[in-house]
């Protein structure tokens, strides 16, 4: 994590920076400052209840989700961040789910999306974990925009009593749209890779070189990034 | 039926339907998060204890519409509708709604703090009732075998609030038909692997002590 925040941290904000990409009639909603992120609170998501973004240091890692990037700053002190990038932390996950009650419903069942969603929600509930780090379980069937050893981010909201929250995100700030991809993604067969709908290059961009252009663009609060193919 | 209702079903189906995708489901709850908001009337009306005419109304909606709706009520302090309840376990056909149904109920706040901590819940008091009818009538049928009661025990158990605990401990003090192989199976879960104080205060906890 320390890493993290020190390769995404942009020196005029003062903070890490994080992007989320979103399709585009969602991304318009923040061409403006002031809107918050959202919680994603539905299941099927990698980690459960929480706001999905990548650290600025990987700064078209998600763009197969949507062509417009959000950009937003937050403050990881206090934190609690399970990386599970690590297998060893992978594990640990895995060794609680042995004790949990439902979990023979998982393999057992069609339903098992739920049962999972809300595994994950009280294992990070139970450690009270802000942050869960992890490696894309989803990519670009080019390999141009997301490499396996790229780190994205869950991280949660809690209530007073522990609980994860939804709706807006506390944990993001400032958030702002301010990158504009050229290229357009559609989900595959089987549901793991996106291809790119317009495939105007073949080689992958420079993570520095966009993340300083992102950042800068960000802090100016003035101009957009735009990435082409 | 209440109209807010009908014009809140589309924007919640958006907000749930995994058909849509992500971006749509966040956007649309925020839409409708937006929508109560700016509108006192809608927001009054989606905020009224009873949120059904008929247990017919339900139909409305889908069923993970309801879950959604009970959710956000549950975060606007409001107490759970529980003639709602009885009507979506009507359609509660899998073990996956359920377990949903069961998670609203168990981890809502309100009901947990009548419980109060499992640890000083006198379970082996006749005179103790869940403040939860739906949730009695769970444990009434799971006794009963007109419900499953190792599965009740399964989603109780991984709930895990004061308000479960002290369903389960109901469970396993009634009598009924599984119940001695149900207080065994849930003997077994809290001696195995586990030190001899931490078994010892589980089981104190479901009235197995």
């Amino acid at each position: 994590m320390d890493r993290i925040v020190a390769d995404s941290t942009e020196v005029v904000v003062g903070h890490p920076l994080v992007i989320k990409y979103m399709p585009t009639k969602y991304g318009a909603l923040y061409k403006s400052a002031g809107s918050a992120l959202r919680i994603s609170d539905r299941d099927g998501f990698t980690w459960g209840t929480g706001v999905y973004v990548t650290p600025l240091c990987f700064p078209i890692s998600t763009g197969i989700y949507g062509r417009a990037g959000v950009v937003s700053w937050f403050d990881a002190s206090g934190w609690r961040v399970l990386d599970c990038t690590s297998p060893a932390a992978e594990a640990l996950y895995v060794s609680w789910l042995q004790h949990q009650p439902t979990l023979r419903d998982v393999p057992v069942t069609v339903h098992s999306d739920y049962v999972n969603h809300l595994l994950r929600d009280q294992f990070r509930e139970q450690f009270r974990l802000d942050c869960v780090l992890f490696h894309p379980d989803e990519r670009d069937s080019a390999g141009l925009y997301t490499a396996g050893g790229d780190v994205w981010m869950a991280v949660g909201d809690f209530d007073a009593a522990g609980r994860l929250k939804a709706g807006a995100s506390a944990q993001f700030h400032d958030a702002r749209l301010v990158v504009v991809l050229e290229e357009e993604f559609e989900v595959d067969t089987p549901a793991i890779t996106r291809s790119a709908l317009l495939a105007l290059t073949n080689s992958r961009q420079t993570d520095a070189v966009l993340s300083a252009d992102i950042a800068a663009k960000y802090s100016a609060a003035a101009g957009w990034s735009r990435v082409s193919s | 039926m209440i109209p807010a209702i009908l014009l809140a079903a589309d924007l919640l189906d958006h907000a749930t339907d995994i058909r849509f995708g992500d971006a749509t489901n966040e956007m649309a709850a925020w839409r409708f998060e937006q929508a109560t908001t700016e509108d006192g009337a809608v927001r009054s009306d989606l905020l009224r204890p009873a949120l059904l005419d008929d247990r017919d109304d339900v139909d409305a909606m889908t069923f993970g519409s309801w879950v959604w709706l009970l959710g956000w009520r549950q975060r606007q302090g409001v107490r759970l509708d529980e003639e709602l309840l009885y009507a979506l376990g009507r359609s509660a056909s899998s073990a996956d709604r359920r377990l949903r149904l069961r998670v609203v109920v168990g981890r809502d706040r309100a009901l947990n703090a009548e419980v109060g901590s499992i640890d000083e819940y006198q379970v082996d008091s006749a005179e103790r009732q869940l403040p939860s009818d739906w949730l009695s009538d769970q444990v009434l049928n799971a006794a009963t075998r007109h419900a499953d009661p190792f599965e009740l025990t399964r989603h109780l158990l991984q709930v895990g609030t004061d308000l479960t605990l002290a369903a389960l401990a109901m469970l396993l003090s009634t009598q009924g038909a599984d119940q001695d192989e149900l207080r065994r199976e849930v003997r077994r879960q809290f001696t195995a692997g586990l030190e001899d104080e931490q078994s010892r205060r589980w089981l104190n906890r479901l009235g197995l002590g």
